[in-house]
C-alpha cells in the first residue's frame, strides 16, 4: 500500500467500481477527486508500468458467453514441478495456476468453449505428464470476487 | 448469444486505450460510430456479459499476501446452507461447492499475514461446524491472467456466417 500515493489509491478505488460507457468516462471521477481526466490516465499508466494493475478493461463473465470452466488439482513430484508448471501455463485456457502447500500441490483453473474442449485439454495434460488430474468443477457458486478496499 | 459486432467490441474493450475518450478510439479502430460502441457496451454490461470495465489489481503486490484456499467436506444435505453462510463471512472472497473429491466446499480467505488467514479460517470452521477441512496456502503464483476472448474466437464466428 505504501507504494501508492494518496491520489493513486483514490483513483484506483473509484475505477474499481467500473467506468460507465460514456464519451468521457473519467470526467465525474476527476471532478470528485478534484483532479483532471489526464491525471487519471497518468495514474493508470504508472500503475500498469509498476505492475500494480495487471490489466485494465472489460472483465468478462465467460459463463454468460457459454464458456465452461473447472478447477483442477495435481500431485506433482518436487523434481517435476517446474516442467509441469510451465507446460500447464502454456495452455491458453489456463487462467490461474498456483503451487500450494499440502497435497495436491498444484492447482489451476481452465476455461474452454465447451465441455468437450475442457476434457480434451485435461486429458492432454494427463497424457503429457503421466500424472493424475483431479477435475473439480463447481456445482454451485456462493460467492465470487470482491473489490478490495485499497 | 452474442452477435459478431458485439464480439468485436468486446474483444477491443478487454484492454481499454489509456486516453480520456477511450470509446471513441475503439470506435475509430473498428470503423463504427462511437454511439454504437457505447450502446453495445451498455447492453453487454446490462446482460452481465461484461461484469465491469475496471482495473485488475495484482493483489500480491498490494499487500493481500496470504491466500488460504480452504477445502472442507460437507454432507450434501447441508451444503447450500453452509455454503451460503460461509460466503457471507468477512474475508471470504470466493466460495463454491465442487464435485470430484471428498472435500466438496471450497472457499478462499485472504489475510495480510498467514496467521490472520489461519485464525479467520478456524473461526469460520467453528461457527459453521466444519468438521474436516484442509488449508492450502499458495506459495508460488505460476500464472494469473484474466479470461480473454481470443482472436480465433472471432475468426470462428466469421467462418460460421459464410
Amino acid at each position: 500500500m505504501s507504494e501508492m500515493s494518496i491520489l493513486e489509491q483514490k483513483v484506483l478505488k473509484e475505477l474499481q467500481k467500473g467506468i460507465e460507457p460514456v464519451p468521457h468516462p473519467y470526467r465525474t471521477i476527476a471532478e470528485k477527486l478534484n483532479c483532471t481526466e489526464d491525471d487519471i490516465i497518468k495514474v493508470l499508466e504508472d500503475l500498469m508500468e509498476r505492475g500494480l494493475v495487471r490489466k485494465y478493461g472489460a472483465i468478462i463473465a465467460p459463463k454468460k458467453l457459454g464458456y465452461v470452466s473447472t478447477l483442477a488439482a495435481m500431485e506433482v513430484p518436487n523434481t517435476k514441478i517446474e516442467e509441469v508448471g510451465q507446460m500447464i501455463n502454456s495452455f491458453q485456457g489456463v487462467t490461474h495456476n498456483y503451487l500450494r502447500e499440502g497435497e495436491p500441490n498444484l492447482w489451476f483453473t481452465l476455461i474452454e468453449k465447451d465441455d468437450v474442449a475442457l476434457d480434451e485439454n485435461l486429458s492432454q495434460i494427463t497424457d503429457r505428464t503421466g500424472l493424475k488430474v483431479i477435475k473439480l468443477p463447481a456445482r454451485r457458486t456462493y460467492k465470487i470476487g470482491v473489490k478490495f478496499d485499497i | 448469444m452474442i452477435s459478431d459486432v458485439e464480439k468485436k467490441v468486446l474483444f477491443e474493450v478487454q484492454d481499454m486505450p489509456l486516453a480520456i475518450d477511450p470509446f471513441r478510439i475503439i470506435a475509430d479502430k473498428l470503423g463504427m460510430p462511437e454511439k454504437e460502441v457505447l450502446d453495445i457496451c451498455g447492453e453487454l454490461l446490462a446482460k452481465g456479459i461484461i461484469r465491469r470495465i475496471a482495473p485488475s489489481i495484482a493483489h500480491r503486490k498490494v499487500g493481500f499476501s496470504a491466500n488460504a484456499m480452504t477445502a472442507a467436506s460437507i454432507p450434501d444435505d447441508r451444503m447450500d446452507e453452509v455454503g451460503m453462510a460461509v460466503a457471507q463471512e468477512e474475508g471470504v472472497t470466493h466460495c463454491y461447492s465442487r464435485d470430484g473429491w471428498d472435500h466438496n466446499l471450497f472457499f478462499m480467505v485472504h489475510g495480510q499475514t498467514r496467521e490472520e488467514a489461519v485464525s479467520k479460517v478456524s473461526e469460520i470452521a467453528k461457527r459453521h461446524d466444519l468438521q474436516s477441512y484442509d488449508i492450502f496456502f499458495s506459495h508460488t503464483e505460476l500464472k494469473k491472467t484474466s479470461f480473454r476472448l481470443r482472436k480465433e474466437d472471432l475468426a470462428d464466428n466469421e467462418e460460421d456466417d459464410q
